[in-house]
């Protein structure tokens, strides 16, 4: 079966890009809507309003929504809390009305590169950004390079785990985790942390992958890791500290003063998240097993961490289960007081 | 086929360690809620017998105050009965005559 993009022009039926498959609201029945969806490579809404989000939530189908006429605080009552607020890293919207795109992207946390002109053609050849390098725990399979549904899938998999963390790290129930995101062009890490509502600061590994998260998420304050010292300074700044970085790549070295540093970030009782693939299933070589990363964090940190939490995950379609969300919490008295 | 023999059990004794680790941390918190269902079950046990107690003390009481106004009531009749006997006997006329008496009369006999 060939993975198809749908075009959801609801009420008024319009022309649709040649090869993709028009959807009007007359379609908007569970058989119809089910067995599109089931092997859809992209979904384009363009008539938001009358798009049946409830029956049918868009879930591992990359979206493309546009946003509706409306003004912005019927946008949200209308569609942005039912529809929009439910977009992750791997979908996107379509307006050309700025103050609109501003509102949409403050309110449902959307990065810049998720904002596409209100341009039917353009919406039909989104493919998500290449933004997740491998080894990163959102790993791309063989031939899932211009499958940006599977990719969705994994991040969906790997991000209920990582949001349901960071919603614990909090120090209150009434405030928000701060977070530090340590990733290696993760820029899907940055929205799920910042989704919370909480500080977020990130640090990526390389330099271009710098210029492209500050991009992308203007609001958050980007930094180069380099060998960790970009962190050293922040004491007990954060809640929690995700690090996505491929642990592989790097040395050993390496690796300790990144632990290190990430472990320092953290205040006493907040977390250290650990995300990324921890089996070598020959996808890629260099992959760092638990045991020995687990090693590694408790030479960094001095033995001063508990481990919290794993959860390993199987990816549809993958034999191992090659990933995991690794939770530990720091322990010891507060340096600073 | 070496090779892939390898592949495939570096991959699996990567998984094995991983899964190893969720298992480990999975037993854990099965002991900690177990210890929490512990708690929760002798928290329960207290309070059934706290409340047990709290009947048992107010049936203790009810059963007292009982006992009290039978013993308060016997009395007042063999009081009644005793006034009753001194004022109809020889010697009533005496009696009613003497203060004390009269008020006692007045007070318990209808």
């Amino acid at each position: 079966m060939t993975s198809r993009t749908f075009v959801y022009t609801g009420a008024a039926s319009a022309p649709v890009p040649e090869g993709s498959v028009e959807l009007s609201d007359r379609d908007a029945r569970g058989d119809v809507l089910v067995d599109a969806l089931s092997d859809a490579r992209l979904l384009v809404v363009l008539d938001a309003v009358s798009y049946p989000v409830d029956a049918f939530p868009i879930g591992d189908v990359p979206v493309v929504v546009r946003l509706p006429d409306l003004e912005a605080d019927e946008l949200d009552a209308v569609v942005g809390d039912a529809l929009v607020a439910e977009l992750g890293p791997f979908d996107a919207v379509m307006t050309d009305d700025d103050a609109r795109w501003t509102h949409a992207a403050e309110r449902y946390g959307l990065a810049e590169s998720q904002r596409i002109p209100d341009d039917v053609a353009a919406a039909v050849s989104w493919s998500a950004p290449d933004a997740v390098p491998p080894g990163s725990g959102l790993r791309w399979a063989d031939g899932d390079r211009d499958d940006g549904r599977s990719l969705k899938g994994r991040f969906r998999a790997m991000a209920h785990p990582v949001g349901i963390r960071l919603a614990d790290a909090s120090v209150s129930s009434a405030a928000a985790a701060s977070v530090a995101v340590v990733a290696a062009g993760t820029r899907p890490w940055i929205q799920v942390a910042g989704r919370r509502g909480g500080r977020v600061a990130a640090y990526e590994l390389r330099e271009d992958d710098v210029a492209a998260a500050a991009l992308a998420h203007p609001a958050v304050e980007v930094s180069a890791l380099g060998d960790g010292s970009a962190l050293s300074d922040l004491v007990e700044a954060y809640d929690a500290t995700l690090v996505a970085i491929p642990f592989g790549e790097l040395s050993v070295d390496h690796r300790l003063r990144v632990l290190a540093a990430a472990h320092r970030s953290v205040r006493p009782g907040g977390s250290l998240l650990l995300v990324g693939d921890f089996v070598d299933d020959g996808h890629y070589p260099e992959v760092v097993g638990l045991s020995e990363l687990l090693a590694e964090v408790m030479e960094a940190t001095l033995g001063r961490v508990v481990l919290h939490d794993v959860e390993a995950i199987r990816f549809d379609s993958e034999v191992y289960h090659t990933s995991a969300v690794v939770s530990l919490t720091r322990l010891g008295a507060p340096e600073i007081l | 086929m070496a090779d892939v023999e390898h592949d495939e059990i570096t991959a699996l004794r990567m998984e094995n360690d991983l899964l190893a680790h969720e298992a480990r941390v999975l037993r854990a918190r099965a002991k900690e809620l177990e210890l929490e269902l512990e708690q929760l079950e002798f928290d329960k046990n207290d309070a059934v017998h706290l409340r047990n107690m709290a009947s048992l003390d107010a049936q203790t009481t009810r059963e007292a105050l009982a006992e009290t106004r039978e013993e308060l009531a016997a009395a007042r009749d063999d009081l009644t009965r005793l006034l009753r006997r001194l004022g109809s006997g020889p010697l009533g006329w005496a009696m009613r005559r003497r203060k004390g008496y009269v008020a006692l009369r007045d007070r318990w006999l209808p």
